[in-house]
């Protein structure tokens, strides 16, 4: 029989340490080792199994290929003198990827669903461009603008899961990608309409940016600023 | 022709666990009776299927119907006796199991059963338990007559053992405001998914009932009031914005209305402090809980809270909507309000009755609460003979809340022995 030195309670013979406090037991009078005595509890663990998942993805995944098929036959065989059935096949399409596709991974990861839904959305609008035979604006803009803004979410994306962090920190990391964010967008306008390559729009966004920076690294080190913070705007 | 199916309603109480179910989390809870013998699984199958033929109300599986669930006899005669498992209490799925809502596990000397609060509450579960603790003495030679939990196997259920007490004893026209706030949470590092930590603490009952006798009150309000004071100084240590605490306490119905049913039949309180009204002693949140219970628990309270719960079932607009909306409405309202309320709960059974024959073959009794979603440790206890044992399912890594509990128990002056699942 042992007793926890720090919690003063008695222990089961089969335990190595405190379950309380995880002090190691040290008995040299015991009879029974603790590999030898009966554990109370079973070492046996089911974990049920999970929700099924990529099933219920597949069953929508077939919920929107259905409809899809019929449209695209209709359109074929009745000739409407233009392939109206392309945009339905297209937003069924990229709102398959965007929210159902990540259901059918098994282990669905960050670096896989991101690449693939800004490859998706690349091809969503280049069919809307080729349909109306756009001037140049998928290769200078869409194209360029979609890769950014997909950049920009697995950046914050990453950062967020990288490691658990003080939310003045993470506050402050989001708001200068967002001016880095501006910044990329703002060139690729200018550069798309022929205007001279100067930030401007983007030194506003910038400008706000810093000041709520400014205001949450003093919120991070103040810890006074903090608990009034917390006192005032508690919800 | 095939036989008409049996089936029945479930209890106003149960009609919202199936909503509040997920593939993650179910409202369940064990019962387990530890024996003076190591447990055969056949000796225990054969007991479990004598006794499932007395217990109708759990012979049963869930259905859909188009507005509400119901039971249906279940036509597979008994549900596996399994090894127990190091996770209790991880969720239930309806068609699992052979379609059964509870489970059977046998450890050592220990038989257990997982139930899912749909089909009753600690009660009846310690009614099949311990029935089937005796059943399974009897098969191993030991004579036990019916007396206290164990019912008599021979004689078939009474009807009102089967019946739904709620519509019978929500009949006040006074109604009881519930106002949902939210209240301090523990928080911790938490536990992969189906895993909860298990600390078990066997105290003297004798200790126990004189330690809350000195103070004036019984055990229900003298634990209640400990986890209450354990959660306050918690909250107060983490310096962060001070919230009600408040613990949750089941109590059976039974007694106060004379019902004998082995289905749900219990409400809970609630009892909060405030640290904002200044700091608190164990003393004074004892007094604030004894006088709290002893001012609401009466037959005319309870029966409004009951009719108050009977809005769902017998209102005509809910009784309308189809299940499939009655399900996500359910599902929603748990997520948002379920546990806010509630810091901390504690169940007590009280000391559990059983025949003299069975004394000495019985170590202990026990039952558990099944893991929170909010709440880092929901405790369940009750006693037997000279021991009372304290459960605490916990669904964080840390364990300084069942700590903080033992040591003041350990401080008072009673011997605490500790088993846990941690490794």
């Amino acid at each position: 029989m042992s007793y926890c030195v720090n919690c003063g309670v008695e222990l089961d013979d089969s335990v190595k340490s405190c379950a309380l406090c995880s002090t190691p037991v040290i008995n040299p009078n015991v009879s029974v080792s603790p590999e030898d005595a009966v554990d109370p509890f079973p070492a046996r663990m089911v974990i049920p199994a999970g929700v099924r998942r990529r099933y219920a993805a597949f069953i929508a995944s077939m919920v929107f290929l259905i409809p899809n098929i019929v449209c695209l036959v209709i359109n074929l065989l009745l000739n409407f003198g233009y392939l109206w059935a392309i945009y339905l096949n297209a937003t069924s399409a990229i709102i398959w990827l965007l929210f159902v596709f990540p259901f059918l991974l098994r282990k669905p990861k960050s670096y896989i669903i991101i690449p693939v839904d800004a490859i998706g959305v690349i091809l969503y609008t280049a069919v809307f461009y080729s349909i109306q035979h756009g001037e140049g604006w998928l290769f200078k803009l869409a194209i360029p603008l979609i890769l950014v803004v997909f950049t920009f979410v697995f950046s914050v994306v990453e950062w967020i899961k990288y490691k658990r962090r003080d939310w003045p920190i993470l506050v402050t990391s989001i708001l200068i990608q967002v001016s880095v964010l501006s910044f990329a967008i703002e060139l690729l306008f200018r550069y798309y309409y022929s205007l001279r390559l100067l930030p401007v729009v983007s030194i506003i966004v910038f400008a706000c940016c810093l000041a709520l920076i400014a205001f949450f690294i003093s919120v991070k080190s103040n810890k006074r600023l903090r608990a009034w913070l917390s006192r005032k705007f508690f919800i | 022709m095939s036989p008409p199916k049996i089936w029945f309603k479930l209890d106003n109480a149960a009609t919202i666990f199936p909503g509040q179910n997920t593939s993650r989390w179910s409202n369940i809870f064990r019962f387990s009776v530890a024996i003076d013998r190591k447990i055969d699984p056949e000796l225990l199958g054969k007991a479990l299927q004598n006794v499932i033929v007395r217990f109708p109300c759990y012979d049963v599986r869930l259905r859909y119907g188009l507005f509400w669930y119901y039971f249906e006899k279940n036509p597979n005669g008994a549900p596996p006796v399994e090894p127990d498992v190091v996770n209790p209490c991880h969720r239930v799925k309806f068609k699992e199991n052979r379609g059964y809502l509870f489970r059977i596990y046998y450890y050592e000397n220990r038989i257990s059963g997982d139930f899912y609060h749909a089909l009753t509450d600690g009660m009846g579960a310690a009614y099949f338990v311990c029935t089937l603790a005796a059943e399974y003495l009897r098969l191993c030679g030991v004579e036990i007559k019916p007396f206290g939990y164990v019912l008599d196997i021979t004689v078939p259920a009474k009807q009102s053992e089967l019946d739904d007490p709620y519509l019978k004893c929500g009949n006040s026209k006074g109604r009881v405001s519930r106002k949902i706030q939210r209240v301090y949470h523990a928080l911790g590092t938490k536990m992969p998914a189906h895993t909860v930590n298990i600390t078990r603490g066997i105290i003297p009952l004798d200790g126990i009932h004189a330690l809350a006798k000195s103070y004036g009150a019984t055990i229900t309000e003298f634990i209640g009031a400990l986890l209450l004071f354990v959660h306050y100084e918690k909250q107060r240590e983490e310096k962060r914005k001070q919230r009600k605490v408040s613990v949750q306490i089941p109590v059976s119905l039974r007694k106060v209305f004379g019902v004998e049913t082995l289905r749900n039949f219990s409400l809970y309180y609630l009892i909060d402090i405030d640290p904002l009204m200044g700091e608190y002693t164990f003393e004074e949140v004892l007094r604030h809980v004894m006088l709290y219970l002893r001012d609401i628990n009466n037959e005319k309270t309870l029966r409004a809270m009951t009719s108050a719960n009977l809005k769902l079932t017998t209102s005509p607009f809910m009784r309308a909507v189809p299940l499939f909306i009655k399900d996500f409405a359910i599902g929603l309202g748990f997520l948002l309000t379920g546990e806010q309320a509630t810091s901390v709960l504690f169940t007590n059974l009280g000391k559990i009755n059983l025949p003299p024959e069975m004394h000495e073959h019985i170590d202990f009794v026990e039952v558990m609460a099944g893991p929170g979603k909010l709440n880092a440790a929901r405790c369940g206890g009750c006693g037997f003979g000279n021991k009372f044992v304290i459960d605490f399912a916990n669904i964080y890594v840390e364990s300084d809340i069942e700590r903080r509990f033992f040591t003041k128990l350990v401080q008072m002056g009673l011997h605490v022995k500790i088993e846990s699942n941690r490794r």
